[in-house]
């Protein structure tokens, strides 16, 4: 066989390429898959909330911690302050 | 919910032949085929909602089986890479071409220019290879191809014209192997 003749034989079965049927199942599986995608996708939502959650929980305590550190410190200040002032009235009386 | 599983139904007997015959000629293995198929349901499925009708239904159905097709191959090709020792020949590939087609009522010499075809096929750029098999193999129009691959009609014109010529070099390589096979 001539090799134009070839050439142009197998390009032209691509006009007549048939195909077989895809499996009668297949709906039943994309049904499966979806299902699954979304019991993925819910769970993903819930960790990532418990993420969340979990995080402003240590914020709230680092927060909180620091709040009562500096209020302590300002408590014993005030007190020194206080107390030294309290002495200086004292010894000007 | 009964509403959007019945559209979705209805979508599905339209277009799973097509879904599963795009993916079939870029992978040519019927279990990947299948696998690409549940793929772009199910993404049709979730973003559904996000379809704004700009183009019509197929050509987004077309669009997003060409994209998952595409994926896949580059998802293949990068585990190749991983598994040295499981790649396969060419040779190999063009028999799997041919056992995997599956058509009772084609005859041998039929099948074995399909495998030849498509094994020459698989080495084209990309949208060579995308539009060679929207044109010739879907039979779709240049407007149809223009406008799945958003590209103008004279750029698909250029791409089909460069994607023969490859093939004609191509195929001319392979005519050597072809005349000593016949000949064996």
């Amino acid at each position: 066989m001539e090799i134009n003749t070839w050439i142009e034989a197998v390009l032209a079965s691509a006009e007549t390429v048939k195909f077989a049927e895809p499996k009668a199942d297949l709906y039943e599986k994309i049904q499966q898959k979806i299902k699954e995608e979304q019991v993925s996708t819910h769970w993903g939502i819930s960790i990532a909330a418990a993420f969340i959650v979990l995080i402003g929980v240590n914020l709230f305590f680092v927060f909180h911690q620091k709040n009562t550190e500096k209020f302590t410190q300002v408590n014993t200040e005030v007190t020194y302050i206080l107390t030294s002032n309290q002495l200086y009235s004292y010894d000007k009386n | 919910m009964q509403e959007k599983r019945e559209a979705f139904k209805k979508i599905y007997d339209e277009h799973h032949r097509l879904v599963y015959h795009i993916a079939f000629h870029y992978l040519q293995n019927v279990e990947e085929a299948e696998e690409i198929t549940q793929d772009v349901f199910v993404q049709i499925y979730q973003s559904a909602a996000k379809f704004e009708g700009k183009s019509s239904l197929k050509t987004w159905i077309y669009r997003i089986s060409i994209n998952k097709s595409l994926d896949f191959i580059k998802y293949k090709n990068s585990k190749k890479r991983w598994f040295i020792f499981g790649h396969k020949s060419q040779n190999e590939l063009e028999l799997a071409a041919v056992a995997s087609h599956e058509q009772p009522d084609t005859d041998l010499l039929h099948q074995e220019k399909t495998a030849i075809l498509y094994a020459v096929i698989n080495e084209l750029p990309t949208n060579q290879k995308t539009a060679f098999i929207l044109s010739k193999i879907d039979g779709l129009t240049h407007p149809e191809i223009s406008e799945i691959m958003q590209l103008t009609r004279s750029s698909i014109e250029a791409l089909l014209f460069r994607a023969k010529k490859t093939l004609q070099i191509k195929l001319a390589q392979k005519f050597e192997e072809y005349q000593k096979k016949k000949n064996n």
